[in-house]
């Protein structure tokens, strides 16, 4: 039978691996900052449909 | 832009800014405090003059498009934004000083603030030991934030 997960022991491993990248030089965190400001445009469009969509079946909802 | 006389000084704020001090996070914008010129009412974005003669000429999101970034050139205006401003600490990005705000600035005016994104920034500043709360709280009760914060912590730890 496998271990139950500890979710204690796995959001403070996150944790301890958010501080360690809080720790990266500033140039190599401002490179990761412009990957994801790159995808973030490259999702605009998706995320504009699935936000219609929501918005669509909320107005549903309230009809 | 400092050497050229555009802007007295800088201090480099918002996401960007706190990327200097937390793990590198999302953001669209590069915010910077400038302080504002006080003898004449501002009719352009500040900088826009200088960079346009310089080629930027693609304004996005209210900033100023440099190197892929639109830039905001925000006057620093309030008094904990000035202080920010006047308190910025030099760092090196690859050997290039730059002049940021200190994190206790960023949480403060991030409280101020207090949109959902800057609560959540305030949790990454505090979780990852990013902020002297000593500091912070000087800060913070020195502008008039302490009920915030007392509001900021009590959610914190419901």
């Amino acid at each position: 039978m496998s271990k139950p997960i500890d979710f204690q022991d796995v959001s403070r491993r996150r944790e301890d691996g958010r501080k360690i990248r809080a720790k990266m030089p500033i140039a190599k965190k401002l490179a990761i900052a412009e990957e994801l400001r790159d995808l973030q445009k490259a999702l605009t469009q998706s995320r504009e449909v699935n936000r219609l969509k929501v918005r669509r079946k909320r107005e549903q909802v309230s009809d | 832009m400092v050497a050229d006389g555009v802007f007295e000084n800088y201090a480099v704020a918002g996401a960007i800014g706190a990327m200097f001090y937390v793990e590198a996070f999302a953001t669209a914008d590069i915010d910077v405090f400038v302080l504002p010129s006080e003898d004449r009412i501002i009719i352009e974005l500040p900088g826009w003059e200088y960079l346009k003669a310089r080629g930027y000429t693609k304004v996005e999101k209210e900033g100023i498009v440099v190197e892929g970034w639109p830039v905001q050139f925000l006057p620093a205006t309030t008094p904990l934004e000035r202080e920010a401003y006047t308190k910025a600490q030099t760092l090196n990005v690859e050997e290039v000083p730059v002049r940021v705000a200190r994190p206790e600035h960023l949480v403060a005016i991030m409280l101020k603030v207090g949109r959902q994104k800057d609560i959540a920034r305030i949790a990454m500043f505090l979780s990852q030991d990013a902020v002297e709360v000593s500091a912070l709280e000087d800060v913070i009760s020195r502008h008039g934030l302490s009920d915030k914060w007392l509001e900021h912590k009590r959610q914190l730890f419901k």
